[in-house]
Order: C-alpha cells, then structure tokens, then sequence
C-alpha cells in the first residue's frame, strides 16, 4: 500500500468525521472519534461507496466499527486503502 | 449551482463538503426548514442546504424524529414546532403506510385515507407555525406483488398509489402557501434502479441513494426559489461566448456579416438554437439581457445579425462594457429590476460558468454544452422555465377534481381543525406491546436494539455479554401495529434491593417512537418495581448527546405522581452520571 493510498482513505474519512486525518488509525472508531455518530456512519458508507465504486450490504454496514473494519471490508471488495 | 442528479458522485461528495463549510458560518437569520419524513431523510439536508446556499437563500435545517409527521405535526411543543420553521416539508412514503396494496382488498383505499389524514394534520399545523408546507407526494413503491401483472390490477399497487396521490395533489393544490414536490420525479429522473438503497433501508431506513436525495433536493430547491422569488427572472447572454461560437465557425466573418457567416450550417444551427431557447424563455416572463467585452459597436452588430428580432429586448438590460462579469450582472438585475440572485448567465465558457456559480449574490450560471439541441433541456433543468400555478378556490376545482368533494377537509367556524389528537392518532394504531423474558436466543437481538439505539437511551453501554450474564434482569418489549410487526424494539434492565429499584437499561429503537410505547413500558417497569416492593425507581442516565429525547421523557415522567396500591406513590428519580462513573 503506497503512502498516497492510505493518505487519500485518511483524507475521506476525516472529511466525512472532521477530525484531523492523522486520528484515522486502525483502531479508531465511535468509541474514541465522538464525531462517529449514526449519521456520520451512514455518511461514511455513502461516501466510501462513491469514493471507491462499490456497494456494503447490510452486515458490512453494520459491522463497520472501526476503521480498521472498515479497511477490510474495503480491501475484501477489492480496494487499496 | 444546484446539485445535478445526474453528475458524478464525487460532485455530490463536494456539495456535501461545502454543506459542512457553509454550517461552520451559519448566518444569524436564516430561512428555518423543518423536515419531517416517515423514513429518515437526513441525507437530504446538505442537498437541499447547499441548494438554498446557492440560490440566496441561507437556511438552517432541523430534521424531525424518523416516521412521527403526525406526531410532530400535532405536537405544537415538539422538536419541529420549537425549531419555528418557515418552511414545513413533509415527505411521507407509501411503504410505511402498511397494508400493501393488491394483498389485500381495500388497501388501497386505506392509502389514500392516510395520506389525506395526514396532509390535513400538516396542513392544520403549517397554518399554525405560520409555515410555508412544501408536501412531496409520495414514489410509487417498486414492491408489487402480482409482479408485471400488477400494471392490469385495478387494486394494485401502481393503481392504488396513483389514486391515492392524485388524492393528494387534489386535496392540496393550489391552496395558498402550499408547494408540491414530487418523489416520483425524482426517481424518474434518475431511474428506480439507481434510486433505491436497500442494505442502507435495512440498516437505518434510509430507502434512497444520494442522487435520488440530490435529485430531490434540487426540486425542493426550485419551488422555494419560486416561493421566496428567488427563481430565474432574467437571463443574460454571455454574447462573448455564444456569438464568438457562430464566429469561430465562420473565421473571416466579421460582426456584420454574422448574419451571413450564420448561414454556413453549423453556425446557423447555433444562432437558430440560441434564438429558440431565448423567445422561449421570453415567452416564459423571463426577461433578456446581455453582456460581453470588447468593442461595443461590434458586438452590438453581431447580436443585431444574430438576434434581430429579439434586439429591441436586449437594448435595456444589456450591459457591454470592460466591467468585471459580476458587476456587469449586478448591473444588469438592477436595470431589470430583479433580485440579482434571479439572473442566470446562459455561457459557453466553463471558468465563467464556475466562477459566477461561486458567486450567488451576482446570480447563477447554465454552461451551455456544445450540442445546441440539449440546450432547451439545460435550461429546464436549471429551473429557467418554473412557474407556479395560480391559486385556484374550492369551487373551480371541484369539477375537475371530484376526489376533493369525496374526501372534504374538516373545518369549522374557526377555520381548519387538526382532525384528531395525538391520543386518536395513536389509538388507531392499535399497537400491541409484549412483555418477554430474554431467553438465550434472544440475547442477539437485545444487544443490537441496545447497541443501535441512539436517541431514546439511558446512555450506560452494554455488551451482548453484559445482556447474557444478567438475563434475568432484561425484560424485552416487543411491539406490533397496523404498520406491521417490529419485533423486539425496546428492553429494560432492573435490579430491585433493599426498596430501590435501579434502572440502567432503557433503550426503545426509533421505529417504535411516538406510539407511546415508551409510556406503556414505564408504565410495565414501575407495576414491576411496586411487585418488588420499592418504593423508589432511580434511572441511571448518562447524556451522550444524542440521548436527549429519553432525558426529557425522564423528566416528564419524574415530575408526575405514581400511585402504588391504594396508600402510596412510588417515586422516580434520575441519577445523571458522568462517563467516567459510568
């Protein structure tokens, strides 16, 4: 995974959460990111889907709670984050 | 700009970024929107938001508690009334209406009584608030159960939801400070392949994408341009772009003889185009102007050879000059006495286009493609052709609408009645609550109601864990109406010792909201804490900041005596706690 990759994912989805990208680690999730709100979650899917061209289904929306998760999910389906 | 259904997704990426941007420097008095929806519709709101922006029209939105319209509506302390709207946009669905049509005889029927019933209750509480109701009629639902046979049942889906919104469009059109938008037309514009969401319905009700919100968005947009008189009234010819386009075509035409470099085909093309479009436009009221650089004689010459018959037009309102295009505009919208925000420049030039776009005090631009013939399209879809209909009284359209005399409106003396309470609203509903042991197998579906419900919490997490270790504790409430079933969707976690009852599970999901679900479970919870023999009930709450409407419900509840047996009262306290003791 290049630098620019990751930077370019940290960069969506501190956009989406407006926090400082450098808050998007692995571990990261609703717990520790008080901006990770329902909302924010349905944001972050839509705005995941569009970024990257692709569809979550239900379980993967569900189970997306943390960034971390949210790597896998994107990187199963195909993408380089 | 408005944001275009139909661009790319990384355009409404943008527009959702700029919404962010644009709340950070809210203006003090903005236009206050109040949506209220039977799904959730918060992705609506950085669409419609921006839109508003852009149109000069700042607003700050406030989006109600999922699927309660009619609450909200009767309610005239709720989180809606108190957000004092000044515009009311209510968007309700056919698919949480129940009872789907074609399975049964007389659902259809059903429908449209519901949606009346509605619309009256919205229309009774905009009159109220002194709100403008933007009602948007409800999509036709893609869910049809004889399949393509549905298209030939007169009790079908598609018939039963045509009837029931021609109801509604009957019931409200035309009334004063009423605007009607169209879900449909925004799945038509888009396709209902590319409108439909269903793993995001599944997991928070969100039925649509973000072009159909988009789309819906920009509709929305459009009408409250009209409302407000914000909508295009003037629109100005970039003549630098356009008229250099014909002469491009033509490189040794001069400006006089445009007229003869327009014979060549393709700049004839152009310039009959742009003549079209412009006498359309001028037939539609909108008045015409124009602005360019460079020498005037010259491009006066050109616009004469181009446009003679709409000259006499142009001569008034035109601004020809080396004035910055901005101050040019502004010119040209004080000439022609219009908002500035109600000119649109029509260019060939994507920076201008872009940079005027930017700029909504000097008004909006349309980029004009190369292809001349999706001009008159660009242009409709810019909004450049709305109008709304005049206001029409009850006896010029009962004839040619006889749904209204079938289904009238309640009035009396004092004008439009609500036409029930909350309390006739939630009787109809006949909602069912069971109280249920949590066995193993339930243990699952209690702690993703916990885990999920955000709004009405007392704010204590609990893993699927804690649930298992202290089943025994946990009652479920599962809730059922004449919507349908939704299961498990509440749970309570109480803990009786030495006379106090201590509660630090109250969850109830949002489907289950305003049916008063919540009362009859403190209602179970406090005849369950005076079995025990307490005589006090303490809720453990937290505040997480998005649990408010439990803490108020609290406070309410806490604030009311609670009779036990026939001598005493048990008495409810909250204990607020803090994360950290939490």
């Amino acid at each position: 995974m290049t630098a620019h990759v990751a930077d370019e994912f940290a960069d969506i989805v501190a956009g989406v959460l407006e926090v400082d990208p450098a808050r998007v680690t692995d571990s990261a999730g609703p717990a520790t990111l008080a901006s990770w709100t329902s909302l924010r979650h349905l944001q972050l899917v839509v705005t995941l889907e569009e970024a990257y061209g692709l569809s979550l289904s239900y379980l993967e929306i569900r189970d997306l709670k943390s960034i971390g998760s949210v790597r896998d999910v994107l990187r199963a389906k195909g993408a380089a984050v | 700009m408005m944001a275009d259904a139909s661009a790319g997704d990384s355009s409404l990426l943008t527009v959702r970024r700029r919404w962010q941007e644009v709340l950070r420097r809210q203006p003090s008095t903005p236009l206050r929107v109040g949506l209220l929806a039977s799904y959730t519709v918060d992705p609506l709101v950085p669409y419609l938001g921006m839109g508003l922006h852009d149109a000069g029209l700042p607003s700050a939105l406030s989006v109600g508690p999922f699927n309660q319209i009619l609450q909200q509506c009767l309610d005239d302390d709720g989180v809606t009334a108190r957000h004092q709207p000044d515009v009311l946009v209510v968007a309700p669905r056919f698919e949480e209406l129940g009872g789907l049509a074609g399975e049964h005889p007389g659902a259809g029927d059903e429908w449209t009584d519901d949606l009346l019933r509605l619309s009256d209750v919205a229309l009774a509480a905009a009159e109220r608030w002194r709100a403008c109701l933007v009602y948007v009629l409800p999509a036709i639902p893609e869910d049809r159960p004889l399949g393509v046979g549905d298209a030939g049942d007169l009790g079908g889906v598609a018939a039963s939801a045509t009837l029931a919104r021609t109801a509604l469009r009957t019931r409200l059109a035309g009334l004063p400070d009423v605007l009607l938008a169209d879900a449909e037309e925004a799945v038509r514009e888009i396709g209902s392949r590319d409108a439909h969401h269903p793993a995001l319905f599944r997991f928070a009700k969100v039925p649509y994408t973000e072009t159909w919100f988009a789309s819906l968005g920009a509709q929305l947009v459009r009408l409250l341009r009209l409302r407000y008189g914000l909508a295009p009234r003037a629109a100005i010819l970039d003549a630098d772009s356009l008229l250099s386009a014909a002469a491009a075509a033509a490189p040794q035409a001069t400006a006089d003889s445009l007229l003869s470099a327009a014979a060549a085909a393709a700049p004839q093309a152009t310039a009959d185009a742009l003549r079209a479009v412009l006498q359309e436009l001028r037939q539609a009221g909108v008045r015409l102007a124009a602005r360019g650089g460079g020498d005037p004689n010259e491009v006066w010459g050109a616009l004469a050879s181009a446009l003679p018959d709409l000259l006499d037009d142009l001569l008034d309102t035109s601004a020809i000059d080396d004035r910055p295009v901005a101050e040019q505009v502004r010119a040209i919208a004080a000439a022609a006495d219009v908002p500035a925000a109600a000119t649109v420049l029509l260019t060939t030039d994507p920076a201008l286009a872009t940079g005027t776009g930017d700029q909504p005090a000097a008004g909006s631009a349309v980029l004009l493609g190369d292809d001349p013939e999706s001009w008159p399209a660009l242009l409709r879809a810019a909004g450049m052709f709305d109008r709304l209909p005049e206001p029409m009284a009850d006896d010029q359209r009962g004839g040619a609408f006889p749904a209204r005399a079938a289904h009238p409106r309640q009035t009396t003396s004092r004008g439009l009645e609500p036409p029930l309470t909350t309390a006739d609203f939630v009787a109809s509903l006949n909602v069912v609550v069971a109280y249920l042991p949590v066995e193993h197998g339930d243990v699952a579906k209690v702690a993703e109601l916990v885990e999920r419900a955000k709004g009405f919490t007392l704010g204590i997490p609990h893993t699927a864990r804690d649930i298992t270790s202290r089943a025994e504790d946990i009652f479920a409430v599962a809730v059922r109406d004449r919507f349908g079933d939704y299961g498990i969707s509440a749970a309570v976690a109480m803990c009786a010792a030495d006379g106090v009852c201590t509660v630090d599970l109250f969850s109830v999901s949002c489907p289950v909201l305003g049916k008063e679900v919540e009362d009859r479970v403190l209602r179970e919870l406090v005849a369950r804490a005076d079995r025990e023999g307490c005589a006090t009930v303490v809720f453990r709450y937290r505040p997480t900041g998005q649990n408010d409407v439990a803490q108020r419900f609290l406070r309410n509840a806490v604030a009311r005596p609670w009779p036990a047996g026939s001598d005493r009262e048990i008495r409810l306290r909250i204990d607020e706690l803090t994360g950290e003791r939490a």
